[in-house]
């Protein structure tokens, strides 16, 4: 691949990180009011509300020049220059960021990384398994609808894909753990958590088990809502695959449909879904956070929701920067791997 | 300036415009689906609440009651009738996708122009700024956004048009940069109009189809994000939307009592809309881009149900250059 391509995405995604780190500065600076009256009961004395302010390093310019009045307001105060060039909350953050120092949650006092760690593993879990279960599904069907286009199976699968397109993924998870996790339905599996509460597992494949029955709902649910854009994707594809001349000249030679088929069309008509799926992934974070709050799986999403309900603002910037970073690091990974795949981007 | 207005479709031409929309949308009953259902629940929105009344907040009622005929939908905790607060919601969730999505056009179409008309350096950053906010991840941005702005119906619509615009710009601006290079585009040039002018009368009036085409599936994004955040608990609280009766239902244990009346109505009522606008948005692709109803006509498929438009549209995939997460960021939920 030209090094030349590679730099310029490469030095783009750079720079996206740099300004999500900045938005994600200003973006909750502009709270209004003192964050830590937020934090401390209303009886503290002055005190021990600037020690606090002293240890969040909010007794600091926020930026060069722009302090925040006692009031809660920004304003700009030029006597703080010489001194608030260097020390200022900006410059801090972005430093403490490049240790990767997130500073510490509001409502656990653990450091913010310690916190998502915890809640990741969870998440990966989930999105990993959906998009797994997805890719494969949502791949065949398009292979099927687009190969035998206008067939039943095509429009069947296509009204279906449009249908489960506008359905939320929460109010799926909620039928499906209305039907499938309460009395009212059939009360197959657990709907709740990651393990069943409570139990001590004697083994760690008793302990796998009871993980992989609570995993079927949530991942079911998400894993849905991923086929129908995966196999209209697909499906397209190979439309227009479908429709190149080398699927001609194939036919030309005398090969068999099915040959032409997965030996021309599918792996040509792979090539954009693979990347298209890449660049979805931002997409499947979002829809995994109703999902988890559905089902109270404890991963990031449920740790968003939390941390915006106990007002944890450095948990929830944490959450912002790492799962947005997330996602420019898989669009570069798709530009690359089209790149790769595709040498007429290359330039 | 009378020369150069000329240039652009005349009134007769818009008839024509319409007359010809209203046979592609006759003509494909999948479009002709969501005109209906869109009806119908516009109609609901508008008239509905008056028919009804307003949600009883003395509480006259008991709560949690099952469905019957004096509650069509039952009661929820506070014995609030569902059926009428249903009602309302349809109201607010059509109001917010509406103005939410309007706002979100005004930004969209207003960069997405400029960055197309102007070209080079405005181009160059206007772009970079667009695709900024595009890879953000939709929901995640909104949730913070809320969290920080407060929960209020204002918020939550300036939330939504926030996110939602950079999809539109992108689309406006390639439609203007054809647009730019049009005949009657050198003459005003000629003439010697200003770039603001010629952007408001030559450019404008010539992606305004498309503009309203996205509207309808900004509007379906929007009233999905709009669920999805009052369901998340950052949504309005000074008034009902589905997002918000869904979020009840959910919190006070509507799945473990078996109150189904209670979580499936405003569930389906998203759904409908969601799939009546996407319908109406495939219809609109058709009208703007004839090749589309020429390779429908040719394609032997008599009778049955051909949403070739819709995938088409929904998941076009751009050769060379890379295929776009749009549809999925669309959703955002």
């Amino acid at each position: 691949m030209g090094s030349a391509y590679l730099l310029r995405k490469a030095g783009g995604a750079v720079l996206t990180l740099f300004a999500i780190a900045v938005l994600n500065f200003f973006l909750f600076r502009m709270l209004p009011g003192d964050p830590v009256n937020s934090l401390l009961p209303r009886n503290v004395s002055q005190e021990q509300k600037q020690a606090l302010r002293t240890r969040l390093g909010l007794d600091q310019p926020v930026f060069p020049a722009v302090v925040r009045s006692s009031s809660g307001a920004l304003t700009v105060d030029f006597s703080t220059l010489p001194d608030s060039l260097l020390h200022n909350q900006f410059l801090t953050s972005m430093g403490n960021l490049l240790v990767l120092d997130l500073g510490m949650s509001y409502s656990e006092s653990k450091p913010v990384l310690e916190v998502i760690n915890d809640h990741l593993w969870p998440t990966v879990l989930l999105v990993g398994t959906a998009e797994v279960v997805a890719l494969v599904i949502g791949i065949l069907i398009g292979i099927r609808a687009g190969w035998r286009r206008g067939s039943r199976f095509d429009s069947l699968s296509i009204n279906g894909s449009l249908v489960l397109y506008a359905v939320p993924l929460f109010w799926l998870g909620m039928l499906l753990f209305y039907l499938f996790a309460t009395p009212n339905g059939i009360a197959l599996l657990p709907g709740q958590q990651m393990v069943t509460p409570g139990l001590r597992h004697s083994d760690p494949l008793a302990y796998w088990v009871d993980v992989i029955r609570h995993l079927i709902l949530p991942a079911t649910t998400l894993a849905l809502g991923l086929i129908a854009g995966n196999a209209l994707i697909m499906r397209s594809s190979m439309v227009e695959t479908l429709k190149d001349d080398y699927v001609t000249t194939a036919r030309a030679k005398g090969l068999t449909d099915a040959q032409v088929v997965r030996r021309h069309a599918i792996p040509n008509a792979l090539l954009p879904t693979v990347t298209v799926i890449a660049l979805t992934f931002g997409y499947v974070l979002g829809g995994a956070i109703g999902v988890e709050e559905v089902f109270s799986w404890p991963g990031m999403g449920t740790l968003t929701i939390d941390a915006i309900h106990d007002k944890d603002f450095p948990v929830l910037q944490g959450l912002f920067l790492i799962i947005a970073a997330c996602v420019v690091i898989a669009n570069l990974i798709a530009d690359m791997l089209y790149g790769y795949l595709d040498p007429r981007v290359r330039t | 300036m009378t020369a150069v207005s000329t240039a652009a479709p005349g009134r007769r031409g818009r008839r024509h415009a319409w007359y010809d929309s209203w046979a592609v949308i006759r003509g494909n009953r999948q479009s002709l689906l969501g005109v209906v259902i869109l009806t119908a629940f516009v109609l609901i929105a508008v008239l509905g609440p008056f028919l009804v009344g307003p949600i009883d907040k003395a509480a006259a009622n008991k709560p949690l009651l099952s469905p019957s005929m004096a509650h069509l939908f039952g009661t929820d905790r506070s014995g609030r009738d569902l059926f009428v607060t249903n009602i309302w919601a349809t109201r607010i969730s059509l109001l917010v996708g509406l103005v939410a999505s309007l706002l979100s056009m005004i930004i969209g179409a207003g960069i997405g122009i400029s960055a197309g008309y102007l070209g080079g350096r405005w181009d160059a950053w206007l772009m970079r700024f667009t695709d900024f906010f595009y890879v953000l991840p939709t929901l995640v941005l909104a949730l913070v956004l809320a969290a920080v702005l407060g929960p209020s119906l204002t918020n939550v619509i300036i939330v939504i048009a926030i996110t939602a615009w950079p999809a539109t710009a992108r689309v406006i601006r390639s439609q203007t940069l054809t647009i730019r290079e049009r005949m009657f585009v050198d003459r005003a040039r000629a003439t010697g109009a200003s770039s603001l002018r010629i952007m408001r009368r030559q450019v404008l009036p010539n992606v305004f189809g498309l503009v309203l085409a996205n509207t309808t599936l900004t509007i379906a994004e929007a009233i999905f994000l709009e669920t999805t955040l009052s369901f998340l608990g950052v949504g309005p609280k000074d008034s009902y939307s589905w997002g918000r009766i869904l979020d009840e239902s959910f919190a006070a244990g509507a799945l473990t009592l078996g109150k189904w009346a209670w979580f499936v109505p405003p569930g389906v009522a998203v759904v409908l809309v969601v799939l009546a606008f996407t319908l109406i948005g495939a219809a609109f692709d058709e009208i703007l881009d004839p090749r589309l109803r020429r390779r429908k006509r040719g394609a032997a498929d008599p009778g049955g149900p051909d949403v070739t438009a819709a995938g088409g549209s929904l998941l076009s995939i751009e050769s060379p250059s890379v295929p776009t997460s749009e549809s999925f960021d669309r959703r955002g939920g």
